[in-house]
């Protein structure tokens, strides 16, 4: 029992320390700006929050069960990942930061009813966060690769659970994004309500969000694509 | 506000938009197809530039590593293994890993008992070294060379975790590397 505890509770301090080193920093901006950008709604921020980390799980559940049924070796996971998902997030990252701006529309959502479009709107915060949370974890940083496959998959491994430490692990690395998207959205939800002026921040909020997803995206592209240090 | 009174007003952002924003969805293309071609020729530019750096470099620090064979019939390499793309927390392991070294084990780094190398395993001809130790991301691996061949090595992962804890990440590495130079193969 002792030990469980002591294993999850490093499960989940790796996942921690994954979030809050420099490597991640710009997805973590792009994650906190999109969980965050309803500042009028809370309960819509905890839930964009708790799909974000579930998601962040659900993709470092499944990259473990891949490792660990020997599907691929260890090396070829890690460095696709890191490689090409990262030249993959850049251009799509610039895109959706567009779409957010309401510079580009995609060809499938012009023709949608009003009806149509407001409960997509509604249910976008947090389905969408879901997906970023997948999206995100996916593409693999040096620090995540180290922590993952160098501390998180030996210690799963060795204590027999395959399934929960990596869900632990993800959930760790989506807390310090929940946690700072939360103060932000309430400290802009509390100025909000009291300038009464609370559909404007949310506009902000969005256009915030917009940018920091083709921000993210352009340095994304720079690093991985074009190959600059910066 | 009702939920569905907020979806509706959310819904038609083009309304709300100031009158310089509200572009049709000609001019939105066209705004876009300029940014997007400003984006693409200002990489292509930064692109040949970066290149023409690499290959200045690559005449000296970048060049594929040759293991030079030793006076010592056993002697230890420290590698630190990186990509081209290299990100801070992975200078931070290799200026600490250096410093840890340098700082522990002048006299056997002058002696040539132990070696550090710093290798870009993506630089043609470094390929193998990411089979050889089976590398997943930027490792610093201590190798035991006996004779001028690896005869056994171990990759010092606990790097990544202790990080954010220098003292801590410099005694790692000081007493990894100090059990590796006494080791008798």
């Amino acid at each position: 029992m002792t030990e469980s505890l002591l294993a999850a509770g490093s499960a989940l301090w790796l996942g921690i320390l994954t979030s809050i080193s420099p490597c991640p920093l710009v997805s973590n901006i792009a994650a906190v700006s999109y969980v965050g950008h309803q500042v009028g709604a809370p309960h819509r921020v905890l839930l964009a929050g708790v799909a974000y980390s579930l998601g962040r799980a659900l993709t470092y559940v499944t990259v473990a069960a891949v490792v660990v049924a020997s599907l691929l070796s260890i090396p070829s996971v890690s460095f696709f990942l890191q490689q090409r998902m990262n030249q993959v997030l850049g251009p799509l990252l610039i895109v959706a930061g567009f779409v957010t701006l309401g510079w580009l529309r995609l060809p499938w959502s012009m023709n949608r009813s009003v009806g149509a479009l407001e409960q997509r709107l509604a249910s976008r915060g947090v389905l969408g966060a879901g997906g970023l949370g997948i999206l995100f974890a996916l593409s693999f940083c040096p620090v995540s690769a180290g922590l993952f496959f160098g501390g998180l998959l030996p210690l799963a491994t060795s204590t027999g659970s395959r399934f929960v430490l990596p869900a632990i692990y993800g959930i760790g690395t989506g807390l310090p994004v929940v946690a700072v998207a939360g103060l932000l959205a309430l400290g802009a939800g509390g100025i909000g309500r009291a300038f009464d002026a609370l559909t404007r921040f949310e506009r902000v909020a969005t256009r915030v969000t917009g940018g920091a997803f083709v921000l993210a995206g352009i340095y994304l592209v720079l690093t991985h694509i074009v190959g600059l240090s910066i | 506000m009702s939920d569905a009174q907020e979806g509706r007003q959310r819904s038609s952002p083009a309304m709300q938009r100031p009158r310089w924003l509200r572009w049709s969805l000609g001019e939105q293309r066209a705004v876009l197809l300029v940014v997007l071609v400003t984006v693409a020729v200002g990489l292509g530019l930064l692109h040949s530039r970066s290149l023409a750096e690499a290959a200045k470099k690559e005449t000296d620090t970048e060049a594929p590593t040759l293991v030079t064979p030793s006076v010592h019939p056993h002697r230890v390499v420290a590698y630190y293994f990186h990509t081209t793309y290299r990100c801070a927390s992975c200078r931070a392991i290799e200026a600490n890993s250096r410093e840890a070294i340098e700082n522990a084990f002048a006299d056997q780094l002058k002696d040539g008992r132990l070696v550090w190398k710093v290798v870009n395993i993506e630089v043609k001809g470094n390929e193998h070294f990411a089979k050889d130790y089976n590398l997943y991301t930027k490792s610093l691996v201590l190798v035991n060379e006996v004779r001028g061949k690896p005869a056994q090595w171990k990759n010092l992962e606990k790097v990544w975790q202790l990080l954010q804890d220098k003292p801590k990440f410099l005694r790692y590495v000081q007493d990894e590397t100090r059990a590796y130079l006494s080791t008798r193969t």
